[in-house]
């Protein structure tokens, strides 16, 4: 701007007063300082002294000056701008370095055709390729399965879009499959055309494996909890409800939406509210009530017993944010273990009751057997006795048949007194204690035979006993059983002349049977129920002597080891006597 | 030969007519003093009640004592025979019907020195007691008085 008279001139007459005058300037030539087409200020020429016109020259000065000035202007800014680009360029690089995302830059170079550019470490380590493998080539090679559609799908979006977009995908990678969350950025061009697109990629495998498997369990918990037959329950910090599974439906009746968001007051009756109270507030506290068994209430107002199982629900913090419970409805259960304890009781009181009963049984049993031994023999002594002395002392007085009738009593006394014996025997078999110990029966059944053998010299036996017969029993007890069953053969084989008795053992169903056998006088299977009561013979006194009482011990020696005496007989061939010393638990009981 | 009295401890009539008669015939002689029950034997051993003022010092050569007894019974009397110096040494067959094995097993722990069951047949008590007499009267030993022997 150049004005030849400024203070009439009407573009700076208004600096007249305050500034042209004061400093006695006539003229002035303004030039404008310009940065990036921005007026930044004025190169300025002013006169002192009468006002004059400005030469062309002059006018030519003041705008170079400014341009000058402008010029300088500009480069300095240039330089700024520069410095600032490089920093922000370092620090790109630096987060492209080192960021843990894997980036990867792509220039478009035609359809379908993305070149990488270049790649960060991560994007190495994550991808298992290197930049030798990837930089230079085309995206559909790098990648042995190529690039998804899914993901070309959202590289064309974006590049048309000029938007950001986010797929979460897999990619089928050297290292094997994994999966990616990535963020496509495009990367405008000056012109705004999209040339290049980065690509950055999160491997988010393990984080979706983790939440699959929490996806998983959380089914599975729901599945149990569901399925359970225990009531799952769920409380509030208020004791409110918050979740209640189909049992909790079934026990209590209440349907989970009639029960969820209600007080837990709704089973309890008033009598146990201070005991639930107490047990909450331990729960809270987490100070135990974990397990308590209690009176509910259900829908139709019918109480029932329940087994609670709780568990305080804690936060992060520590807090104690609500309850989970397992609740068992034990009503049955509890009167049925009521109804048992009773019955045991019962039976414990019954059992108490026969066993005295049965101790004083014995015990009479006992003064009995005493007596009998003690006071039945003393008269038959005296009978004995007396009739001894009438037969010394008056021997001449009796004829014949008065010597013959003495004779008889004594006889019969001593015979009774046998009786009596054998009686006592037989009874002493049922009260003597069973003491179990490995028995050879062999050894026993030898020394039974040469004692049997001894009196009679003359006897022509043949005695087989088998060796190593063992069992476990009272070795008393067995020798009585054994000394009855092979006194028997020797007598009963009395009259052959060669007599054959053996003691053995035979293989029946998997068990052992012993067995004596002889080939002597037998008997008729019609009686063989008769064998085993005392006092019952099957051989008249004149054939055989005895008071038949052997075999009823034999038979009470077996009974009490828990086995079982049978006889098989042919009159004339042979007796053959079976025993066991135990029988099966779940045996046939019926046999005896 | 002990010639000291033997001392029949024994409440049936009968056994005790046996007995002696089983004596005789073995040529026994000895006094014998018969108890009817356990507090007879025990005053005859100790000069008391009916046998007041009798000389203790003179002890019975053997002692034969049943042990089913009115009173006091046979295991008793053992009891209080072995349990006083004074009779301490006295010897005690006991002669009973019993032969239940725990009548035996508490004689001998009582202290008898023989324990003989009495048979009904009259010919084995004859030589039961004609055993007896020979053994404890015979050829068994005495103790020597017994204050020589006093502790």
């Amino acid at each position: 701007m150049v004005a030849h008279d400024a203070r009439t001139d009407p573009r700076t007459r208004e600096y007249k007063d305050h500034y042209l005058v004061p400093l006695g300037i006539t003229s002035r030539i303004d030039a404008a300082v310009r940065c990036r087409g921005e007026l930044r200020g004025v190169v300025c020429l002013e006169h002192i002294g009468p006002a004059r016109t400005w030469t062309a020259e002059e006018e030519l000065f003041a705008t170079a000056l400014a341009d000058l000035v402008s010029l300088a202007l500009e480069a300095s800014e240039r330089h700024g701008v520069e410095t600032t680009l490089r920093e922000t360029e370092r620090r790109y690089l630096e987060l492209f370095e080192h960021t843990s995302d894997a980036v990867m830059i792509l220039a478009g170079r035609g359809p379908d055709m993305w070149v990488c550019e270049t790649m960060n470490p991560a994007c190495e380590q994550i991808t298992g390729l290197t930049r030798g493998d990837c930089v230079g080539r085309n995206a559909c090679e790098i990648l042995p399965n190529g690039v998804p559609e899914a993901l070309t799908a959202a590289f064309h979006s974006c590049q048309q879009g000029r938007e950001v977009v986010t797929r979460e995908h897999p990619l089928q990678l050297p290292v094997g499959q994994r999966w990616f969350n990535t963020i496509f950025v495009p990367l405008p061009e000056e012109s705004g055309k999209i040339r290049r697109i980065a690509c950055m990629a999160r491997d988010i495998t393990d984080h979706r494996t983790a939440v699959e498997n929490l996806r998983e369990s959380e089914q599975r918990r729901l599945l149990h909890i569901q399925q359970t037959p225990m009531g799952t329950i769920e409380w509030s910090i208020e004791g409110r409800v918050v979740s209640w599974n189909a049992s909790a439906e079934r026990i209590f009746g209440y349907s989970a939406r009639e029960a969820l968001d209600r007080q837990m007051n709704l089973i309890i009756p008033i009598e146990v509210r201070p005991q639930i109270e107490t047990i909450w507030s331990a729960l809270i506290a987490q100070r135990g009530g974990t397990r308590s068994t209690n009176q509910n209430v259900r829908k139709d107002g019918v109480y029932i017993e329940c087994e609670w199982y709780n568990t305080p629900l804690i936060d992060d913090d520590g807090r104690t944010i609500g309850v989970a419970s397992l609740v068992q409805d034990v009503t049955a259960h509890r009167r049925n273990e009521e109804f048992i304890r009773r019955a045991n009781h019962n039976l414990e009181l019954r059992v108490a009751d026969r066993t005295t009963q049965l101790a004083n049984a014995n015990q009479e049993l006992e003064a009995f057997c005493y007596s009998v031994s003690h006071d039945l023999r003393a008269p038959l002594r005296s009978i004995d006795g007396f009739s001894k002395a009438l037969l010394e002392d008056c021997f001449d007085a009796l004829d014949a048949d008065g010597r013959d009738h003495l004779k008889r009593v004594r006889a019969a006394s001593q015979r009774m007194g046998e009786l009596i014996d054998d009686l006592l025997n037989l009874s002493r078999i049922n009260r003597a204690e069973l003491k179990r110990t490995t028995v050879d029966l062999s050894l026993l059944a030898r020394k039974i035979a040469d004692s049997l053998q001894m009196p009679h010299p003359d006897r022509q036996v043949t005695w087989t006993i088998a060796p190593g017969l063992q069992a476990e029993g009272d070795k008393n007890l067995l020798r009585v059983l054994l000394e009855n069953l092979l006194g028997n053969a020797f007598k009963y084989t009395g009259r052959r002349d060669h007599a054959c008795i053996s003691f053995g053992e035979v293989q029946e169903n998997g068990r052992t049977l012993f067995v004596v056998r002889d080939n002597g006088a037998g008997f008729d299977m019609t009686y063989v129920g008769k064998l085993f009561q005392p006092f019952q013979r099957l051989h008249r006194p004149d054939e055989f002597d005895g008071h038949g009482i052997g075999l009823a011990t034999a038979q009470r020696v077996v009974h009490r080891h828990g086995g079982r005496l049978w006889a098989e007989g042919t009159p004339d061939v042979g007796a053959s006597f079976f025993f066991t010393l135990s029988e099966p638990a779940h045996g046939d009981l019926n046999l005896e | 030969m002990n010639n000291g009295p033997i001392l029949l401890v024994e409440d049936n009539p009968d056994d005790v007519a046996l007995t002696m008669r089983a004596f005789k015939r073995n040529h026994i002689l000895n006094e014998v003093v018969v108890a009817r029950d356990g507090v007879e034997a025990l005053d005859f051993l100790f000069g008391t009640g009916a046998h007041h003022g009798r000389d203790t010092s003179v002890l019975p050569s053997v002692m034969l004592l049943d042990l089913k007894l009115p009173r006091l019974d046979g295991r008793e009397v053992l009891k209080r025979l072995r349990s006083d110096p004074r009779t301490r040494l006295v010897r005690v067959v006991v002669l009973t019907s019993s032969k239940e094995e725990q009548d035996i097993l508490q004689c001998y722990q009582l202290g008898a020195n023989s324990y003989i069951r009495k048979p009904v047949d009259f010919d084995s008590f004859m030589t039961a007691m004609g055993q007896l007499g020979l053994y404890w009267l015979l050829l068994n030993e005495m103790p020597p008085p017994h204050d020589e022997i006093s502790p």
